[in-house]
C-alpha cells in the first residue's frame, strides 16, 4: 500500500511539472448520486505520447487481494506480480487486452509480465474467486487515478478525456468525456453510471 | 265440522317443530360443511402454496449453486473467455450434464446469445423470441420459470466471472410430469404448471386437465407465481369431491342421527299424547256413561294421566255417586206416594208388568181394587190430618195382610191397589176375604173408632187380561161396577169393560145431548083427590140417543152424576120445566110442576138463587113449583142439604121426600126438614091391592105422615082398587099409570085439556104404549166418593 501511494505520488509528481507549465485541470469524478469515486482513471486523449517507464509496475497481492485494487499504466510498461501471502495465487486474465495466466506460484514469479495493447484487463485468481483487481493499460502517458475525493488533476491540454471505472456498467470500455477548454477554478464534473450491486 | 281433537292439535304442533328443527339442523350443518370443505380446501391450497413456494426456492437456491460451481469452473471460464462457439457448445454440454441441467445457454454481458443446449440452430425469429423470453433474466441469482417450446423450465441466471462478469449463463431444469408428481406427494396437491396470461397448461398431475373444462366446479384452485416475475403460475388444485367424501360419512350420520332422533321423538311424542289424551278420553268415556245412566262403574283412578286429571276423575266419581244418589231419591219420589210409602199408579204398572214378566209359568196374579169408603168425608168433616193418618193405618193393614213379594200401590185419593200372586194356597176368595175380615175392624185414632167399609174390584192375570193396561182397567172397571150397584166386591166379568166404555161413551155424548136438544122432558101429572083436580105434573128428563136409541133416565143420570155434569142437567130441567109449565099456565091450566132435584143439588147452595131468578124470569108462582129431593141424596151432608131446603123453603116453594121408604130415614127425622109432601115409593102402591103387608105400611105411613103435618102422594098407582084404597086412607095426591103415563110437553097439555076427574072407579086402560116404561125415578143410587 504504501508503495502503490508512492507510485502515485510518483506519477503525480511527474505530472505537476508539466502542470505547472500550461495551467493544470482538475476533475471531479462521482456516481450518479453526486457521491465521489475512488479508482476512477481519467486519461487525456491524444496526449503526446512518450516511452513507458522501463521499471516494472507492482501488483502485490496481500491477504488475498490484489493490491493495488486498480493500477493504472501505460502502454507498454510491464508488471510484476508479486506474491506476498503465504499461500499459493494463480493469476489470470481472460481480458481482450491481455491474456495470460501465472500458475500456481509463491514469492516473484520469474518474469513480470509486458501489457502492450491499450485496455482493461481484469485478473483473478483461479483459486481464491473473490480476489479481483484492474489493471488500466493506457494509450498516452497523461492519466491519473482519482483519490477518495473523486478528484483528479491532470495537465491542461486536451479538451477530451476516457474516464473508466471498475464499477462502471460496461466494465470493459472506457468512456470519453469532452469539455470546454475555458479556464475555470471549479473541477470539471464527470459523472459515472455505476453497475448495481448484486 | 267437528273440532280437531287436543290429541290431534298437540301432534301437529309438536312434530312440526321437531321437524322444523331438525331440517334447521340438518341445513345448518351442510351449510358448515359446505363452509368447511371450502374452507378446508382453501387452507389447504394455501399450506400447500406455502410449501410449493419453499420447495421450489430450495431447489432454485439449489439449482443456482450447482450453477454457480459450474460457472465458477475454471475450464468453464476459459472455454467462455475463448469465445469459440463450438467449444463453448460442448462445454455447456459438457458442464451442463453434470449437474443434471436441461438447458444451458449462454449469453453475452449485453444479454445477447452466445450458445444454447437447447437448440443449436437457433437463429432468426426463434432466436429472437427466445431472447424476448429471456429479456427479463438479466440478473445474477435470478430464478424464474419459463415455458420454451411446449416444456416448462426452471430458470436460474448466473454471471461468467473472469473474475468480472463474462457472460450470463442461463441453466434450465425441466419441470415435468415426475416433478410435480414429486410435489404432489409433497404437497398433497394436484399442481399443474401453466403459462402466460390465458394459463395455458403445460404440465399438470390432474387427468385431462383443462381449467376451462367443467372439472373445474369439482375442484378448488389456487394460483401461485412460478419464480420473479415468471409468466408462469402453478395451480394447486384440491379434489372437493375428496373433500367432500370426508364430510359425507359425517353428514350421513347427522342425517341418520336426525332421523333416528325425529323417529324417537315421534314415539315418545306419541306415547306422550297417548298417556295425555288416554285419561281424558276415558273421563269423556265415563261422562258418557254417567250421562246415560249407567253409575255402575268407577272412573280409574290411576295417577299416569297427571294430577290434574286424577282430581278429575276424582271429582267425575264423586259427581257420579251424587247423580246417582239424586236420581234414586227423584225415581223413589216418582214410583212412590210420599204420604203412604206405597208405590204410586206408573210404578204399580212397572211392578206389574215385572210380575207377569217373572210368572212364565202362568201363575195368576190378582189385581185388587180397594176402595175405602167414607175416607174423604171423614177427611172434610173431621179435618185432613185425620184422613191421611186413616189411610196409612189403612196402607199399613195392606202391607201387613199382603208382604211382599204382593205389591201394594196408591192408585187414587182413596183407592188402593194391590197385586197379589195366586200361589201358596191365595185364591180370588181368599184375598178379598182377608180384605174384608180385615176391614170389619175398626181403626182407633184419636180415641175414637172409625169404621171404613170397603168395596173391592178384582181382575185376574191371566184370566182378564195378558198386559198391564186391561188388568188395571179392568180391575177397576170391576170396582166401578162393584160401587155403581152398591156391592162390597165384584170379579170382573167378561163384558164388563164394554159396559163400561159404553158409559164413557155416554158420558161424552151427554154433554152433547144437553145443548142438541136431545133430551126432552115428559110430564106424569099427580091429583088431587080432595079437589079432583091435577095438582101438577112430575117432569122427567128422557134422552133420545141419536145412535143409541131410549136411554133409561136412571143409568144416563148416574153418569151424569160422576161426570160432573149434574148442575148443568138439573139446570136444563129446571129452565124447561118451568117454561112448560109457565105456558100450559098461560093456556089456562093451573097444574103447578114438580121437579128432581139431585143429591148435588143440595150440596151446593147456588141453586135456590137460579130458582129464584127462573121464576122471576117467567113469572111462575113460587107456590106451583114443587122440588122433589130423595132421602138418600140429603144422607151425604144432611146439614148442608138442610140448609139449601130451607132456602127453597124461605121462597115459598114447596119440597117433597121422594121414594119415601127405600131408605133408612125415619119419619121423626123428617119431621126436622122443611118439607111439605111425601111420597111413597111405588113398589109399596103398585102391587098394594093384592099386599096386605104393603096395606099396613101404606095405611100406617099416611097416618103418620098426616100426624106430622105433611100430605101424602102415592107414586106408582097402576089400577082402581088401589085407588079406592089409598082415598079411603086419606092420601093426599096420586100418580100412576092408572091416571096417565108420563107424556111430553104438548101431548101432556092436550090430555090436561080433555081431562075429566072420574065420579066412580074405573078400571084404567093400559098406558104403556110407544114402549114407554113406568118412570122411575132418576138418582136413586148414589156413589158417595
Amino acid at each position: 500500500m504504501r508503495r502503490s501511494q508512492f507510485v502515485q505520488y510518483f506519477i503525480a509528481g511527474l505530472a505537476l511539472p508539466l502542470s505547472g507549465l500550461v495551467f493544470g485541470v482538475e476533475f471531479l469524478v462521482t456516481d450518479e448520486s453526486g457521491a465521489p469515486l475512488e479508482n476512477a482513471v481519467v486519461e487525456l486523449v491524444a496526449a503526446p505520447r512518450s516511452q513507458p517507464d522501463t521499471t516494472p509496475a507492482v501488483m502485490d497481492q496481500v491477504n488475498r487481494q490484489f493490491v493495488p485494487h486498480v493500477l493504472a499504466i501505460q502502454q507498454g510498461r510491464q508488471v510484476e506480480f508479486p506474491n506476498s501471502d503465504n499461500v499459493r495465487h494463480h493469476v489470470y486474465s481472460f481480458s481482450p487486452a491481455k491474456t495470460f495466466e501465472i500458475k500456481m506460484y509463491k514469492g516473484i514469479p520469474g518474469a513480470p509480465t509486458s501489457f502492450d495493447v491499450p485496455g482493461v484487463v481484469a485478473l483473478g485468481c483461479n483459486i481464491h474467486d473473490r480476489m479481483i483487481g484492474y489493471i488500466y493499460v493506457a494509450e498516452s502517458a497523461q492519466f491519473a487515478l482519482s483519490g477518495s475525493d473523486g478528484r483528479v488533476s491532470l495537465p491542461a491540454g486536451n479538451h477530451e478525456v476516457r474516464v473508466w471505472h471498475p464499477a462502471q456498467q460496461s466494465p470493459q470500455r472506457a468512456q470519453t468525456v469532452s469539455f470546454s477548454g475555458e479556464q475555470s477554478a471549479a473541477p470539471i464534473a464527470i459523472t459515472v453510471n455505476i453497475r448495481p450491486q448484486p | 265440522m267437528k273440532p280437531a281433537s287436543l290429541y290431534s292439535k298437540l301432534f301437529v304442533l309438536i312434530l312440526g317443530l321437531l321437524l322444523a328443527s331438525s331440517v334447521a339442523t340438518l341445513a345448518a350443518v351442510i351449510t358448515a360443511t359446505d363452509a368447511n370443505i371450502k374452507q378446508q380446501a382453501r387452507t389447504r391450497l394455501e399450506v400447500g402454496a406455502s410449501v410449493l413456494q419453499t420447495l421450489l426456492a430450495n431447489r432454485a437456491q439449489q439449482l443456482l449453486e450447482s450453477a454457480r460451481v459450474l460457472t465458477a469452473d475454471f475450464g468453464f471460464k476459459r472455454a467462455v473467455a475463448l469465445k469459440d462457439v463450438a467449444t463453448i457448445h460442448s462445454v455447456l454440454e459438457n458442464h451442463g450434464a453434470r449437474i443434471n441441467a436441461d438447458v444451458v445457454t449462454l449469453l453475452d454481458t449485453n444479454g445477447a446469445l452466445i450458445a444454447s443446449t437447447m437448440d443449436t440452430n437457433l437463429s432468426g425469429a426463434r432466436a429472437q423470441a427466445f431472447n424476448e423470453k429471456l429479456g427479463s433474466a438479466r440478473h445474477d441469482g435470478q430464478q424464474i420459470a419459463l415455458q420454451l417450446g411446449d416444456k416448462a423450465y426452471q430458470l436460474v441466471v448466473v454471471d461468467v466471472r473472469a473474475p468480472a462478469p463474462i457472460a450470463r449463463a442461463i441453466i434450465g431444469f425441466e419441470m415435468d410430469q415426475s416433478f410435480a408428481k414429486a410435489l404432489k406427494d409433497m404437497t398433497q396437491l394436484d399442481i399443474s404448471f401453466t403459462s402466460g396470461s390465458q394459463g395455458r397448461t403445460v404440465v399438470s398431475t390432474l387427468p385431462d386437465y383443462d381449467t376451462s373444462s367443467n372439472q373445474a366446479f369439482h375442484y378448488e384452485h389456487l394460483n401461485t407465481t412460478l419464480g420473479d416475475n415468471s409468466s408462469m403460475n402453478a395451480v394447486l388444485s384440491v379434489s372437493l369431491a375428496e373433500e367432500t367424501a370426508r364430510f359425507q360419512t359425517l353428514r350421513v350420520r347427522i342425517l341418520i342421527i336426525s332421523a333416528t332422533v325425529l323417529l324417537g321423538s315421534l314415539v315418545t311424542l306419541l306415547a306422550l299424547l297417548h298417556g295425555f289424551t288416554r285419561p281424558i278420553q276415558r273421563l269423556v268415556a265415563g261422562a258418557r256413561r254417567i250421562s246415560g245412566g249407567d253409575y255402575s262403574h268407577l272412573i280409574a283412578e290411576s295417577a299416569t294421566g297427571g294430577a290434574e286429571i286424577l282430581q278429575l276423575a276424582k271429582s267425575f266419581n264423586q259427581m257420579q255417586s251424587a247423580v246417582a244418589e239424586r236420581e234414586r231419591k227423584i225415581v223413589y219420589q216418582a214410583h212412590h206416594d210420599q204420604l203412604t210409602g206405597l208405590v204410586n199408579r206408573s210404578k204399580l204398572a212397572l211392578d206389574l208388568a215385572a210380575m207377569i214378566s217373572a210368572s212364565q209359568s202362568g201363575e195368576a196374579i190378582a189385581v185388587v181394587s180397594l176402595y175405602l169408603q167414607r175416607l174423604k168425608v171423614i177427611g172434610n168433616a173431621l179435618g185432613a190430618d185425620i184422613g191421611e193418618a186413616l189411610l196409612i193405618r189403612c196402607a199399613e193393614r195392606c202391607q201387613a195382610l199382603f208382604p211382599s213379594p204382593a205389591v201394594i200401590g196408591r192408585s187414587g185419593d182413596t183407592e188402593f191397589t194391590l197385586l197379589v200372586p195366586l200361589s201358596h194356597g191365595e185364591s180370588i176368595e181368599s184375598v178379598t176375604a182377608k180384605i174384608q175380615s180385615a176391614w170389619a175392624e175398626s181403626i182407633p185414632l184419636n180415641e175414637l173408632d172409625f169404621v171404613i167399609p170397603t168395596t173391592v174390584g178384582v181382575a185376574t192375570y191371566p184370566e182378564h187380561g195378558a198386559t198391564i193396561e186391561p188388568l188395571l182397567r179392568r180391575s177397576a172397571i170391576a170396582l166401578n161396577q162393584a160401587v155403581d150397584k152398591g156391592q162390597n166386591k165384584r170379579i170382573y166379568q167378561h163384558g164388563d169393560d164394554q159396559q163400561h166404555a159404553k158409559k164413557i161413551r155416554l158420558i161424552n155424548d151427554l154433554k152433547n145431548a144437553v145443548q142438541q136438544e136431545q133430551l126432552t122432558l115428559h110430564y106424569q101429572p099427580k091429583i088431587r083427590l080432595d079437589e079432583q083436580r091435577v095438582s101438577e105434573a112430575e117432569a122427567l128428563v128422557r134422552w133420545r140417543h141419536p145412535q143409541l136409541g131410549f136411554i133409561p133416565p136412571d143409568q144416563f143420570i148416574s153418569l151424569a152424576e160422576q161426570s160432573g155434569l149434574m148442575p148443568a142437567l138439573s139446570r136444563w130441567v129446571l129452565r124447561r120445566g118451568i117454561a112448560d109449565a109457565s105456558a100450559w099456565q098461560a093456556g089456562g091450566h093451573d097444574a103447578g110442576v114438580a121437579i128432581n132435584l139431585s143429591a148435588y143439588d143440595l150440596m151446593h147452595d147456588d141453586l135456590p138463587a137460579y130458582v129464584s131468578e127462573l121464576l122471576a124470569e117467567y113469572n111462575y108462582p113460587h107456590d106451583k113449583l114443587i122440588l122433589e129431593v130423595t132421602e138418600s141424596a140429603m144422607l151425604e151432608d144432611p146439614d148442608k142439604a138442610i140448609q139449601v131446603l130451607n132456602r127453597f123453603h124461605e121462597q115459598n116453594i114447596s119440597l117433597a121426600i121422594d121414594d119415601y121408604g127405600t131408605g133408612y130415614s125415619s119419619l121423626g127425622q123428617l119431621k126436622q126438614l122443611p118439607v111439605d109432601e111425601l111420597k111413597i115409593d111405588m113398589c109399596f102402591i103398585r102391587k098394594l091391592a093384592g099386599s096386605t103387608n104393603d096395606q099396613i105400611i101404606v095405611q100406617s105411613t099416611i097416618q103418620m105422615a098426616h100426624n106430622i103435618g105433611l100430605k101424602v102422594v102415592a107414586e106408582g098407582v097402576e089400577d082402581a082398587d088401589s085407588w079406592r084404597l089409598l082415598e079411603q086412607w086419606g092420601c093426599d095426591k096420586l100418580q100412576g099409570f092408572y091416571i096417565s103415563k108420563p107424556a111430553g110437553a104438548d101431548e101432556f097439555v092436550a090430555w090436561l085439556s080433555r081431562y075429566q076427574f072420574p065420579t066412580r072407579m074405573i078400571p084404567g086402560e093400559s098406558a104403556n104404549e110407544d114402549g114407554i116404561e113406568p118412570a122411575s125415578l132418576p138418582g136413586r143410587k148414589q156413589r158417595t166418593g
